[in-house]
């Protein structure tokens, strides 16, 4: 069946239908354009935007230093940096985790990046310059750079994650959290935690936050191809505080079929990171799980809920045993 | 949901309505043909009447039109005579036009030319010329009349078995009645007329007709036919053996058994019809016929400077409809979804091969120039600049070394394709950077494959007519473009890419 012949693909297409499995096509007519009104794509496109947003609803998020609006402040930049020992430097309105530099530490006036490669301050201010000059943000228009709190990844996910930090992906619908993974960072995904980048994605129950087998570059896996350590059975610690961040970013944003990713700080617990529009469907490969049953599920509940009780609700509709 | 499912599928339905209905008017009613290549045959008559005039006496010309309402119409007539006045009017429902002349001096020459073609179907002009009054005049030839029509009465059912009995009787030699009612005059028309004055006699309306066979020669003679209105249409009798049908090629001219043309203050008249036959594209006959409204707001009326404009424009919605085939249903990746669209136009310049060629090696040149200036650490837009003006560089060069090789195809780069394939580089630069080699080689991949495919269906000389001669059609696609809006199925690629599922599944 590796090599699908006509009549396999109509059955493989009868097949994705039954298990409901979301494409793009669905996903787009049926939830991004009716759940997600165009005028506040903004918040979530600009990050700088979102991250304000969010520190004003009382979403934790990574510490924002400063934010550089033109090429003359970078030179203002380097008595800032001096006195931090890690920061990330990301465009606001960059596209699947393109133009962001992590620096880890400082050897003298050098920069460790997150992959080891020291470079100077003249390095950082161009990086800098090629953000502001709209070279990563969707579009090529002029951007703003944030430089903002570098987080400390928690030791719980130290054996299956290859440099970088893991985060996790929420899929909230109209405020409830449907379905999660975790995205683990890999060398071929040059430590970033984006799926298409080549990281695992490890699925999540979403009722009881515990992960689950995943998938690396669209196929099933079960173990690190990096560090060999299985990725199931890892248990997120506050299961219960990162949905409910989830389920809290839809109250602010309005946007009814949201991404939410969150990282989670040695120190500081969960962290909002950004939020995604348009979420990508890798989710549902991760969790061996079609989208369209759950979104169905909520599209029909028609009682209305505050955050704590869509979260009691999630948590009770989707324990393991309920689920076939 | 249900109600904004239902309007699409409306708009689709009225958009498809709208732009077949106007495609099949076209096509219809205004008999534009489905192919380019098409003719049509037909017909030049030239009806010459010739006649001398009487030394200061004024003459008049009297001569009645052919029928276009049967099975010929017409597409244009020309009357051609020196100094002469014309006018036309209607008798009795035929067509007539009158030369009139005041001092007519030696032999007169008049032309009527008539071209016409064949038609499919028969405007059914009511018979209404027929007039009952008792036709025989002679007690001994009524009684013949009656002797005649009686028996025949009894063995007919309809009017076509009363009509071809009559003429097998009357063209019986032996048959005394017969023989007093034609006088021994056995020539078509008199059998025609005779056979006319019995069906009035027995209140079945009908009238003697004379037909033009439209057969080349320069001296075609009409022949003689009877004709009768059975309520419903015109059926046509052969006077020589009854058969009812009127052959395809003759041309229904003039009724009575008077000549077609009546002479006042003329003498020696001789009036004589010459046809012959022609071929011509079927699109052009449309735009021969006398001048309409359709024909004044067309768009082969417009320049030909502007008609290849449009030529061009009015298969770009055949384009894009392909791209959007490919994406929503196959899921290739393209940079954007109007670049390959454009990219195809830039190859109508320089053709298929020629133009992938180009577009491989002056984007591989101008990202091979991108990736040096990377570690310049250029700011974004100088950088691109440079390579946009490198681009202008390397095509030029191409032509340069093309040109004295006899390559002419290196010279066809024009101006467009110049600016598409520069702004085709940016697009994929900036992919290159975000995305990485792989993911922009596998979008250029695409985007050429959608462009080659796109311009393969816009360049199709036969879609290119379509098109343009029915631009009706552009609301059909807007129709299906929404369709395919409405899709929600999956592409064939994430049949792959949630291969996971199925696989799994089959297993299991």
């Amino acid at each position: 069946m590796s090599n699908p012949s006509f009549f396999n693909i109509v059955s493989a297409y009868k097949t994705l239908r039954s298990r409901g499995v979301l494409g793009i096509n669905a996903r787009n007519a049926n939830y991004v354009l009716k759940y997600n009104p165009r005028s506040k794509y903004p918040l979530v496109d600009d990050k700088l935007k979102t991250k304000l947003l969010a520190e004003k609803h009382g979403v934790a998020v990574p510490r924002l230093y400063r934010q550089l609006y033109s090429e003359h402040n970078i030179a203002t930049l380097e008595p800032l940096l001096k006195n931090l020992p890690g920061f990330v430097i990301k465009p606001a309105q960059g596209a699947g985790g393109d133009g962001i530099l992590v620096i880890k530490s400082r050897i003298q006036d050098k920069f460790r990046k997150s992959n080891g490669k020291l470079i100077g301050f003249d390095e950082i201010s161009h990086h800098c310059s090629n953000v502001l000059s709209g070279l990563f943000s969707l579009g090529g228009h002029p951007d703003v750079a944030m430089i903002e709190q570098l987080v400390v990844s928690t030791d719980l996910f130290m054996n299956v994650s290859y440099q970088g930090v893991p985060d996790i992906r929420v899929i909230v619908f109209k405020g409830y959290p449907i379905m999660a993974m975790l995205r683990l960072p890999t060398e071929h995904s040059n430590g970033k935690a984006n799926l298409h980048q080549g990281a695992i994605g490890a699925a999540i129950n979403i009722s009881t936050g515990t992960t689950e087998n995943g998938v690396w570059n669209n196929m099933p896996i079960n173990e690190h191809p990096d560090t060999g350590n299985i990725i199931s059975g890892i248990p997120i610690p506050n299961w219960e505080q990162i949905l409910e961040m989830s389920a809290r970013c839809y109250d602010f944003t309005d946007l009814g079929y949201l991404g939410v990713d969150i990282v989670i700080d040695k120190n500081e617990g969960p962290m909002m990171l950004e939020l995604n529009a348009r979420p990508g469907l890798n989710i549902q490969i991760a969790n061996q799980c079609g989208l369209s049953k759950r979104l169905q599920c909520i599209e029909e509940e028609t009682e209305t809920r505050n955050t704590e009780q869509r979260i009691d609700f999630i948590i009770e509709r989707f324990k393991p045993e309920k689920l076939s | 949901m249900i109600s904004d499912q239902l309007h699409v599928w409306l708009i689709v339905l009225l958009l498809s309505l709208l732009g077949f209905g106007f495609t099949m008017y076209q096509i219809q009613v205004k008999n534009i043909p489905l192919n380019p290549t098409d003719t049509q045959e037909i017909w030049v008559i030239d009806t010459h009447i010739t006649y001398e005039g009487r030394p200061g006496r004024p003459a008049k010309i009297n001569l009645t039109l052919p029928e276009f309402d049967g099975p010929y119409r017409k597409i244009n007539e020309r009357f051609i005579s020196n100094n002469y006045g014309i006018m036309q009017h209607e008798e009795e429902g035929q067509r007539k036009v009158v030369w009139s002349i005041r001092r007519p001096e030696g032999k007169q020459s008049l032309y009527y030319r008539a071209t016409v073609k064949r038609s499919n179907e028969d405007k059914i002009k009511i018979g209404e010329t027929y007039t009952p009054k008792s036709p025989f005049n002679n007690a001994l030839e009524k009684l013949a009349a009656k002797a005649l029509v009686e028996p025949i009465r009894d063995r007919s059912a309809d009017i076509e078995t009363f009509v071809s009995e009559m003429v097998k009787l009357l063209n019986q030699k032996n048959n005394n009645n017969a023989q007093l009612l034609l006088k021994s005059n056995y020539t078509q028309k008199n059998k025609a007329l005779i056979a006319s004055k019995l069906l009035t006699l027995v209140h079945i309306p009908a009238e003697i007709i004379h037909a033009l066979p439209l057969v080349g020669g320069s001296n075609v003679l009409p022949s003689t036919w009877i004709r009768s209105f059975n309520g419903d249409k015109w059926l046509y009798f052969n006077p020589a053996n009854g058969i009812e049908g009127l052959p395809s090629n003759l041309l229904p001219w003039w009724t009575g058994d008077e000549p077609v043309a009546l002479i006042k203050g003329g003498r020696n008249t001789k009036v004589s019809f010459s046809v012959s036959k022609h071929e011509v594209n079927a699109l052009d006959l449309v735009f021969i016929e006398e001048e309409t409204l359709y024909s004044k707001f067309s768009l082969y009326n417009l320049p030909v400077q502007t008609q290849h404009v449009y030529q061009i424009l009015l298969t770009i919605p055949v384009g894009v409809l392909v791209i959007l085939f490919l994406r929503s249903f196959i899921g290739i990746t393209t940079f954007g979804t109007f670049t390959p669209v454009l990219i195809s136009l830039a190859f109508r310049e320089t053709q298929l091969l020629w133009g992938i060629i180009l577009f491989t090696v002056v984007t591989g040149v101008g990202l091979l120039l991108r990736t040096y200036l990377e570690n310049l650490r250029l700011l974004l837009l100088p950088r691109l600049g440079v390579v946009l003006s490198f681009v202008v560089l390397i095509m030029l060069g191409i032509t340069l070394i093309s040109h004295p090789l006899g390559l002419e195809r290196g010279l066809s780069v024009a101006l467009f394709p110049m600016v598409i394939l520069t702004m085709t580089i940016e697009r994929m630069a900036i992919l290159w950077e975000e995305r990485g080699a792989a993911e922009a080689s596998i979008a250029s991949i695409g985007s050429l494959f959608a462009a080659s495919l796109a311009y393969l269906s816009m360049l199709n000389t036969h879609i290119v007519y379509m098109m343009f001669t029915f631009p009706g059609l552009v609301l059909v696609i807007m129709a299906i473009m929404m369709a395919i809006g409405r899709y929600s199925g999956y592409k064939l690629s994430e049949i792959y890419r949630f291969k996971a599922f199925w696989s799994n599944a089959d297993s299991q």
